[in-house]
């Protein structure tokens, strides 16, 4: 009876350690991966001039799909700031998803805008469209806004495809302020098709808290000076500076963010538009997309630029942040189950074999994994069948790996973009790197653990996501 | 246990290594950036002295006068990127006798030595680093070594030995679209063609040669040199590429025929109508409604009832503008009075006051 316990023990112990290795090592592969692809990519960005772009008739078509829901306070800086955008083949349109407060009216108002005759070809099936209107003026001739029944934002998204008349679009939070270069960006990687289809482009989304707006454009980039949003600036550098930019070089990504993305029009209908039955909409799209062109047997590609393109605010409070990730814990899982054909599947080559077997054990199975584990541990350590030392050793060895993760990401991003600049701030960055797992990390895990519970429960809510809005540069006195 | 200890202890003292390295770069780059300032004032001064450095009427090619620490200071790496990045853009900037004072300064700092040998390295981003000096400095003598990685494997160092080409031959440097075997991306298509728009096009010759290569890419870029050129000439041969095998090349050979079209470009298009593929038959009627000049519009309703939306849609559009008439035949065609069409006829009315 005890060998069959302490077998038990040991299995479960070794089992969870032989867990965290792979884990671990995964981080270690994707930290390597990734110093070559943005050193590859740098190189190669300068001697590339954007400025050709912008002006060239050649350049593709592409229309920015921004959806809105009661988002009144901003909408008229929000939408002049994608006015501004440096693009000459760029349509705007902006998806009002039947907001209650007053967005409509005062887009009407401020830009002029007429209902206009146009033809909606439905090629994927939404909520019906109130009208389409147009502005009279020449200078926001670029600008659509469509009026629309709420039926959430996978809906509004595809409803900007229908009404979009170009081939290329970007899909991005409304809220969200675009550096003046990011479609010239985004679109650079859909020309240098040669034998792979590039089908989407991803961008990194970087954290605008405490930075200085004005007008709807990013003036000063400053470090936020809350915890909350400051541990998702280290955890944005993290993810996509390390992460994505190696999933990239893989050619294995599986989601590009639902806040900013570039996708080929052509692709996107012919897989049926945004799922809105699911909150992960953003990553199901792309497994969808990446499914089809598999079975399709064309070659394809999702890229991914490690230029910060896209500024936007994060959670700053438990409560909003609690429900964010439970939404993207519920998206990962519902995503895994709509393609769970997938799975170690030949048939899909490294996205079947490695990429979602990578999401269903790393990503989705994760927090599980490490809340049951710690809490089995805890009961073990007080029966007295394991000793607390070995807890505790186990605990720091992935407290000290984290922690020189977190580091390693802070090192990159100096030695690439460095937005934070002073010393202050990357000391700040780096105690942050120190404190995450011990504040942060147990509750990302619990919230994820929570959309667990919610998916089982079959709650299917977005769940609110109030924002504290930008801070403004003061008027000089 | 013991090896979780020594790990544990391995990536904490890496971590604290790692913070040490980044506090001293971001102190070196604190003292760089002080540098960049002197530096920067340094080779403006330099750059502005040689634009406009006069000779004199010695007879004998004079030296630009440099200082000995501006030399001394080009053996820094950090400095020497700094001079280069900054006399190409001014090369870029100027031309004539200001342009060829850079070139002479250029020489003089023995550059083009360095150039040639990083053009030797083993790493492609210091060849293209290389030609690209080589060719915005016009150092024609060198012609023949860039000349060879026009058609390299690595696509950065073949794009920028194919704008140095254009650079120092101007359209005549084009001959590399005889031989190239690699695809040439949207993206090359595009740099090419604006650095053509800044040399002479008078003696622009070989685009027949090119539209019939047997390199897809190429054909497709002699369809864009076609058109921005307005290379009526060649409409033959243009419409010739609707019969090519890619539907990629047929699509631009529409595109093209849009700008470049006689009296029958229209009925050509439609005759291909049947066998082409979706996109490519999109592509035909909104050829067909910039060209107009439709003899026939009643054969263009047979395409009403074809396919989807989007290609009644524009159908319905190469109707309205495809003849004087175009309107009037559509709306009298019972059709009109049902959905879509009657959703794509307003807005087809308004884009006509337009």
């Amino acid at each position: 009876m005890v060998s069959w316990q302490s077998f038990l023990i040991d299995f479960f112990t070794y089992g969870l350690l032989t867990y965290s290795v792979l884990l671990l090592s995964c981080y270690f592969f994707f930290a390597t991966l990734s110093i070559g692809e943005i050193r590859n990519y740098l190189r190669k960005n300068s001697y590339t001039d954007y400025g050709l772009l912008a002006g060239s008739t050649q350049a593709p078509s592409v229309s920015i799909l921004a959806p809105a829901y009661n988002e009144g306070a901003n909408i008229i800086e929000n939408v002049r700031s994608l006015l501004s955008i440096n693009y000459t083949n760029l349509e705007v349109i902006i998806i009002n998803d039947g907001s209650k407060d007053d967005s409509l009216s005062k887009l009407i108002e401020v830009y002029d805008l007429y209902k206009a005759d146009f033809f909606v070809n439905s090629q994927i099936e939404t909520k019906e469209v109130n009208g389409v209107y147009r502005s009279r003026k020449e200078v926001y001739k670029k600008l659509i806004v469509v009026d629309k029944q709420n039926g959430g934002k996978a809906d509004a998204l595809n409803v900007g495809i229908n009404v979009s008349s170009n081939s290329y679009i970007v899909c991005i939070d409304v809220d969200c302020i675009l550096e003046q270069d990011a479609i010239l960006k985004l679109a650079k990687p859909f020309l240098e098709n040669t034998k792979k289809r590039v089908i989407a482009t991803g961008g990194v989304v970087r954290i605008a808290n405490s930075c200085i707006v004005e007008s709807g454009r990013l003036l000063k980039v400053q470090l936020p000076r809350q915890f909350l949003p400051r541990v998702q600036t280290l955890e944005y550098i993290r993810a996509f500076l390390l992460g994505r930019m190696a999933w990239g070089r893989l050619n294995g990504l599986l989601l590009i963010s639902g806040a900013f993305g570039a996708f080929d029009k052509e692709i996107v209908i012919k897989c049926g538009g945004y799922n809105h039955k699911t909150v992960g909409e953003d990553m199901e799209l792309v497994v969808r997309m990446r499914r089809y062109m598999q079975e399709k047997g064309i070659a394809h590609k999702v890229s991914f630029i490690p230029d910060p393109l896209c500024w936007t605010e994060a959670p700053s409070t438990f409560k909003i942040l609690g429900r964010q990730r439970n939404r993207w814990t519920r998206g990962t899982i519902e995503t895994l189950k709509l393609h769970k054909v997938m799975f170690l599947n030949p048939k899909y080559g490294f996205l079947g074999m490695i990429s979602y077997p990578y999401w269903f054990f790393f990503e989705f199975l994760a927090p599980l994994v490490e809340f049951f584990g710690i809490i089995a541990f805890i009961v073990f350590a007080c029966l007295g069948v394991i000793q607390w030392s070995f807890f505790f050793s186990l605990l720091l060895f992935i407290f000290s790996f984290g922690f020189l993760y977190s580091v390693f990401a802070i090192l990159m991003e100096v030695l690439t973009y460095n937005q934070y600049k002073t010393n202050k701030n990357l000391m700040a960055l780096i105690l942050t790197a120190f404190l995450e797992p011990l504040i942060f990390h147990p509750f990302i895990v619990w919230s994820a653990v929570k959309g667990n519970i919610d998916l089982l429960r079959k709650k299917n809510s977005w769940g609110e996501m109030t924002r504290q809005g930008f801070t403004k540069e003061k008027v000089q006195q | 246990m013991i090896y979780l200890r020594v790990l544990l202890l391995f990536f904490f003292a890496l971590a604290i290594c790692l913070i040490i390295f980044l506090s001293f770069y971001l102190f070196i780059r604190k003292i760089w950036r002080r540098e960049y300032g002197k530096w920067d004032r340094m080779i403006d001064m330099l750059l502005r002295k040689a634009i406009f450095f006069h000779e004199g009427n010695t007879g004998h090619p004079a030296l630009i006068p440099v200082t000995q620490r501006f030399q001394a200071n080009l053996k820094n790496r950090r400095f020497y990127n700094r001079f280069i990045k900054k006399i190409i853009a001014a090369k870029r900037n100027v031309s004539g006798q200001y342009g060829d004072n850079l070139r002479h300064l250029y020489i003089q700092l023995g550059l083009d030595k360095k150039a040639l040998r990083l053009l030797r390295s083993h790493k492609w981003h210091l060849k293209a680093y290389a030609i690209q000096q080589l060719g915005t400095m016009g150092l024609k003598e060198h012609l023949p070594r860039i000349y060879r990685y026009t058609n390299r494997k690595n696509a950065l160092v073949r794009i920028e030995a194919q704008i140095a080409i254009l650079n120092l031959l101007g359209v005549e440097g084009l001959r590399f679209l005889d031989v190239t075997s690699y695809q040439i991306t949207d993206w090359q298509q595009i740099k090419l063609l604006k650095e053509l728009s800044t040399v002479p096009q008078a003696e622009l010759t070989g685009i027949d040669k090119w539209l019939s290569s047997g390199n897809s890419s190429v054909i497709i870029f002699a369809l864009k040199l076609a058109r921005n050129y307005r290379r009526y000439e060649l409409y033959e041969n243009i419409v010739s590429c609707l019969d090519h095998s890619e539907p990629n090349v047929r699509k631009q050979a529409i595109s093209t025929l849009t700008d470049i079209y006689v009296e029958n470009t229209s009925e050509v298009l439609l005759a291909r109508f049947d066998g082409e593929t979706y996109e490519n038959q999109i592509a035909i009627m909104d050829a067909i409604a910039v060209i107009g000049d439709v003899q026939n519009v009643s054969a263009l309703f047979s395409y009403l009832d074809a396919g989807k939306a989007q290609m009644k849609f524009a159908v319905a559009r190469a109707i309205v503008n495809g003849s004087a008439t175009g309107l009037e035949c559509l709306m009298s065609d019972p059709r009109s009075k049902t959905y879509p069409l009657t959703d794509m006829i307003p807005q087809l009315k308004n884009e006509m006051k337009w």
